[in-house]
Formats: C-alpha cells, structure tokens, sequence
C-alpha cells in the first residue's frame, strides 16, 4: 500500500541516511549465544535478524553483519590453506571414506581430511599455499602403524613392490588388521588405494599404476585398517626406491 | 540410577526422549538420566580406557594361544562371564598408556580344576656344549586336593611392554610327576623375556594357575 504521511527525500538526504545506517550496523557487536530449549533443540537458517547454527552438539545464535569486513592478512591465509585443503581432500575422496573411522561423531570423512591435511599446508605473504607431502597426513587413528615397510619402483614394469614384516597381538595391533598403501600421483593430482596385506603375514604386494601415471611422480602412504574397518592408524609417508 | 519393579517394564530397553535411559542388568529392568552436557574426558578416565583397550587385546592374543576357554570354567560370580572374570584378573597389570608394565601380575590362566606345586623354581643352566637353556623345579609335597601326576607342564613366554603375542616353549612331555622340566629358548624368541608356568591335565579339561616364572634373559 502506497504510504502517503513519509516525506519524499533528496538524494543527498537519501544517501547520508543510508550511510548513517551502515555505520550504525558495523558499530553492533555481533552477539553470540548458546542456548537451549527443549522444544527446538536442532535449530538452523535464519529468522529476522538472527541466524541459527549448530556447532560441536551445541545450538548457538547469532545477529546477522551487514558486511563481512573480516579480510586480514592472517584470515587471508586461512582461506587460503582451507581452500587448498578442501581440493587435495577431494584428491584423496576414497582413502578419506575409510581412513577416519574414529574421528568426531559431527564430522563427515571429508572433514576430518581437510583437518588432517591443513597441518601440512603453509601460506607465504603473498598467499601462495605450499604443501609439504612428507608430513601430510591422509589418516587419522589409534592403531599402531607396522615398522619397516619398504617400497621400490621396478620403472620397466611401471610396478611398485610392498614389503614388511609380520606383527602379532599388542596395544593397538592385531594380526588381522590390513596395510592399506595411498599412491598419490602429483602432477596428474590422482590417486588409489590398495590392500597390501595383513599385519599377521609377512607382506610382499605388486602394486600397478594407471598408464597415464608417470611413476616418478608418484608419492606414496601407508596406514592400517582393523579388520572391522572402525579403527585405523596414522598415516606415514613411506620414501619409495 | 533407580530400578523399575513392575511387570509391565520387565523387557523395556531404550531411551525416552532425551532425558532417560533403561536398561537391562542382572534381570533387573534399571532407569537413569542421561547426561545433559559434554564433560571432558578426565585424565584417570582416559587412562582406564587405554587400560581397557590393552587388556581386551590382549585377551584376544590369549583366545589366539587357546587359554581362553579356561577362563569360562573358573568360579565367577553372578553375570560375569569368562572374559569379564580374565579382565577383572589382567587389568591391573596393565599401565595408563594400555602397555603391561606389571607383567607379574598377569594371570594366563586361573585355578580351574588343578593345584599348582610347591617351591617352584626357576634357574639358568649352560650345558657342556655351551648353550644356555633353563630349568623349572617344583616339589609335589601335598596330595589334597589331589593332583594327578599325568598334568602336563606348560610353559608360556611373553614379551610384555606394547606386545601382548603369547607363545610356548618346547618342554617335551613333561608331567607334573618329573619334578623338572628342562627348554631352550629358540633364537626367534629372544626377546620373550617374561615366563609363566602352568599346568594342563592329561585331558585337556582342567588347568592351574599360571605362576611368574621371573625374567628370562
């Protein structure tokens, strides 16, 4: 309906108020609550001036900003690393599907990845993300990881041997658990994963590669998996020879 | 916690709403709340859990060995059953970090059936050729409750610490009546340091106790 008791403004009075008004919103503290209720304890989106989210089992409520002024050089990096993160989790999508069995009830797999391989991620001034692949983690667990598991490059074949030796029964070990080996392709970002074997027997897997892979860009990782798949290792970056 | 004394509540199980849980122990039909808040995890806590992961891996290494089905034919009380009777006996031997740190406390085997002897001894000994091997000596002095001298000697070696791994020595056919039995420590077992003593009867059904038998360097 047409409102005929507002004076018309000008266009200068127009955007002094609209400036006003901007100012006004940067200056409220954005308020920040946890709350509960007993009738609408899954709360999420937004409803007039406040969002609601879930956060770690926790309903929390928040005014809405007018703009998001948050651009630090420091939060520049974060978004940096994070967006780094997230794509190299999308590279390692089916060995993260199995290799965060323990992690957090209100993580996904991907998640959880993303957390693991943010550690390994460092950003210059200049905002260029680096990873450093030897420390990257790509699994996430309590079982205890196999001692001395080698693996060598036949480059006439294009075929990589695994081999270890055996373990037995002990704090986070059973003979059954597996060796899963991660052959990540770097320049083509690929990867797969295989079953090299259990813990219980002495290992020696042949392990082949895609034809376009080129295999001396071809890193590789190791992590055990129990038998029930609920528990994983650690994952360890093995030097291949 | 509060039991539920009616008929009619006899088979429940489950929660209502978010507020109650009920559950079955003992063929009692038992209610409690649920906890409303996340509590972190205190260190004593924490420490149990890794304690419990320990020893319930390390029952899986005794399944592994066969012991495990003497644990169901000890005396337990009401509702245990042979693996709670093996974890109440093992986890103190166990340290914060789920290692064994105590490894004179563990327990292969509990009394089912047979005594073990007296004075039980065990000494090093080199033989003329040189090589080492160790002696087990035990005297038979009581005959109440009996004890048959066909019960097998067993002798079983551990590695202790993170490893759980049992394995057996080869003792020959060394009965309770000999007195002694004699083994050799294979190269392979170099580092099964921790020894036990136990005894089996001639048909299988009955075991003793295990006894430390000390550090065998």
């Amino acid at each position: 309906m047409k409102n005929n008791f507002s004076k018309a403004l000008a266009p200068e009075e127009k955007e002094d108020k609209a400036k006003t008004r901007q100012e006004a919103r940067k200056l409220c503290a954005v308020i920040l609550a946890i709350f509960k209720m007993p009738f609408m304890h899954r709360l999420t989106q937004s409803m007039a001036e406040n969002t609601y989210v879930r956060s770690r089992g926790k309903n929390i409520i928040k005014t809405k900003i007018a703009e998001n002024t948050s651009n630090t050089l420091e939060q520049q990096k974060v978004r940096a690393r994070m967006k780094l993160a997230e794509f190299l989790s999308r590279v390692f999508y089916t060995p993260a599907q199995v290799a965060f069995p323990q992690r957090r009830r209100d993580l996904t797999a991907l998640n959880a990845c993303v957390q693991a391989i943010m550690r390994a991620i460092t950003v210059n001034d200049d905002l260029e993300a680096t990873v450093d692949y030897t420390t990257m983690q790509i699994a996430k667990g309590n079982l205890a990881m196999l001692d001395d598991i080698s693996i060598t490059l036949d480059a006439e074949s294009r075929t990589f041997t695994v081999s270890y030796p055996a373990g037995d029964y002990g704090y986070g070990s059973e003979p059954t658990d597996t060796l899963q080996i991660v052959l990540f392709e770097q320049e083509l970002m690929r990867c797969k994963m295989f079953e090299a074997g259990t813990r219980g027997e002495d290992g020696n897997a042949i392990l082949n590669i895609p034809t376009k892979w080129n295999p001396e860009e071809v890193l590789a990782y190791a992590f055990m998996l129990s038998a029930n798949k609920r528990k994983a290792s650690n994952s360890e970056y093995i030097a291949i020879s | 916690m509060a039991r539920i004394i009616d008929k009619m509540a006899s088979k429940a199980n489950g929660k209502i709403g978010k507020k109650f849980t009920v559950y079955q122990r003992l063929e009692q039909t038992i209610i409690r709340t649920l906890p409303e808040d996340f509590q972190p995890t205190s260190e004593g806590a924490l420490a149990q859990q890794k304690r419990l992961s320990g020893c319930t891996t390390f029952y899986k290494a005794v399944q592994a060995a066969g012991l495990s089905e003497y644990w169901r034919l000890v005396e337990k009380a009401a509702g245990q059953t042979g693996y709670s009777r093996f974890m109440s006996a093992n986890m103190r031997a166990f340290s914060a970090q789920g290692w064994i740190e105590a490894p004179e406390k563990i327990r292969l085997t509990e009394r089912a059936g047979l005594e073990l002897p007296e004075a039980i001894t065990c000494q090093q000994e080199t033989t003329a050729e040189g090589e080492v091997r160790w002696a087990v000596s035990w005297e038979n002095k009581t005959g109440y409750p009996p004890r048959h001298a066909s019960d097998r000697a067993v002798v079983a070696l551990m590695r202790g610490g993170k490893y759980f791994d049992v394995k057996f020595a080869e003792t020959g056919d060394a009965r309770r009546e000999d007195g002694r039995l004699e083994f050799v420590k294979p190269k392979k077992l170099d580092d099964y340091v921790h020894g036990y003593l136990l005894f089996k009867s001639a048909s299988g059904n009955q075991v003793s106790a295990s006894c430390y038998l000390g550090i065998l360097l």
